[in-house]
């Protein structure tokens, strides 16, 4: 793997940080409710990347986020490790992509990573957040999360380009569209 | 069907996840190295974050408009009923704050309105969705640290949960995570009060069964020992208390003062057990 890939995805790891933290905490909600940026472009990672490197990157990423919550630290690197991995498992099954897997993909990972960002902040003590309002935070954030994937797909495709002769598929995961 | 190698995942995974609960378990537990690199990370986004919000703060206040156009007409003209009905009341209240001074001044009890604060503007909603908290735009520069209560005019907002130098974070009342101990103004009685999430009140445990609680009765913080709250600080009205028979305490519903919805600014009491 070249370094390039590595710097393009560093730096977005700092943006979307950037943004989660700054514009859409305090002016893009949607009834209240800010879109996971760092999950979905997880989710993004693993379908170019494979499950592996999709963890690792959820890892870095999730790790990032805490860093800004008030939740434990490690509960976000957790859960998106954990969506990272299985998107990466899901995609790889996949018999052919279509324009309508980005913003699916994007939904379900809301929905998956919404619900283990619960359960594990309610095991690690925060069971005030297994409650209804969460669910419906969940639902609303996952809706969001999937119009951000049309956004955050084609990025990602371009953050992890190896070689542009289009010969990423080295990996066995072709990129979304092609 | 996409042909891929299969490679061993397992002990990546199994390595992540050990570290995430490691990291977990620290930062429950109370590390303080993990308190630093998160005051570091503030430090680093936070004069980003000021600029950022300059140029997208017009695109959110147009995506709240079109969201809540309906509340706000509603919430208008409430607003104006509640000026008209405490206008009248305003000379009352003036004369019974003059005698409040006096009777305070002989009996020589701390207000929370004297201790050293300083003011903050609130400049950022919570990071994420599960949690209830605002940045304000004073940090340890200012004299801002771990713990200090946090009030505005109405009454108790919250206290100060991580600090860098420039800004802070406040974890508001109504987060599930927040505690205070309260007491009933009318009766004296104790209990402590915890934050509902978005349901608009808090509830209150540990009031004794037989307690003579009554709906309207005012809440303010009981300063009890080792709290990082000075007593008497309003923090809201009973809306709702109920005795079932064989429970082991009166079930006390109170709604907060303060709008945690609509937070400009704050004040920060800067008192000996902030750290």
């Amino acid at each position: 793997m070249t370094w390039l890939p590595r710097l393009r995805l560093g730096l977005l790891i700092v943006a979307v940080v950037v943004l989660q933290t700054t514009v859409f905490s305090a002016g893009l909600r949607v009834f209240g409710v800010t879109p996971d940026l760092g999950l979905v472009l997880t989710v993004a990672v693993a379908c170019s990347w494979g499950p592996e490197r999709g963890a690792v990157f959820g890892f870095v990423t999730g790790l990032a986020v805490d860093l800004f919550l008030s939740t434990p630290l490690g509960v976000s690197a957790l859960s998106f490790a954990l969506v990272g991995y299985g998107a990466g498992i899901v995609h790889g099954g996949l018999l052919r992509p279509s324009r309508w897997t980005a913003p699916t993909m994007g939904a379900l990972a809301g929905l998956a990573g919404g619900v283990l960002f619960v359960g594990i902040s309610a095991v690690a003590g925060r069971e005030a957040l297994l409650s209804l309002t969460s669910a419906r935070i969940i639902l609303i954030a996952s809706v969001y999360d999937a119009l951000l994937a049309f956004a955050m797909f084609p990025i990602a495709r371009w953050a992890t380009e190896v070689r542009r002769d289009g010969v990423q598929g080295a990996l066995g995961y072709p990129s979304i569209g092609r | 069907m996409v042909a891929y190698q299969r490679t061993n995942r397992r002990p990546i995974l199994v390595l992540l996840i050990v570290t995430a609960v490691a990291l977990i378990t620290l930062d429950v537990r109370g590390s303080g190295p993990i308190s630093t690199v998160r005051g570091g990370a503030h430090d680093v986004v936070d004069p980003i974050a000021g600029a950022l919000d300059t140029v997208f703060s017009p695109v959110g206040d147009w995506i709240d408009g079109v969201t809540k156009a309906a509340s706000l007409k509603d919430e208008n003209a409430r607003l104006r009923r509640r000026l008209d009905a405490a206008r009248g009341e305003q000379a009352a209240a003036r004369a019974a704050v003059e005698e409040n001074k006096d009777l305070r001044k002989l009996l020589d009890l701390p207000f929370a309105a004297d201790a050293n604060a300083v003011a903050a503007p609130v400049v950022e909603g919570a990071p994420g969705n599960f949690e209830l908290t605002v940045q304000i735009g004073k940090g340890a520069s200012d004299g801002v640290g771990a713990d200090m209560p946090v009030v505005t005019g109405a009454g108790l907002v919250g206290r100060v949960v991580e600090v860098s130098r420039d800004r802070a974070t406040v974890l508001l009342m109504n987060d599930p995570q927040s505690g205070v101990g309260v007491k009933m103004e009318r009766t004296g009685t104790f209990g402590v009060a915890k934050g509902r999430g978005d349901t608009g009140t808090l509830r209150v445990d540990f009031v004794d069964p037989n307690a003579d609680v009554t709906a309207g009765e005012v809440v303010s913080t009981a300063g009890v020992q080792n709290s990082p709250f000075p007593a008497g600080i309003p923090v809201g009205t009973v809306s709702k208390a109920t005795r079932t028979p064989g429970d082991l305490q009166l079930d006390v519903l109170v709604k907060p003062l303060v709008d945690f919805s609509h937070l400009d600014y704050v004040k920060v009491l800067r008192t000996p057990s902030g750290r």
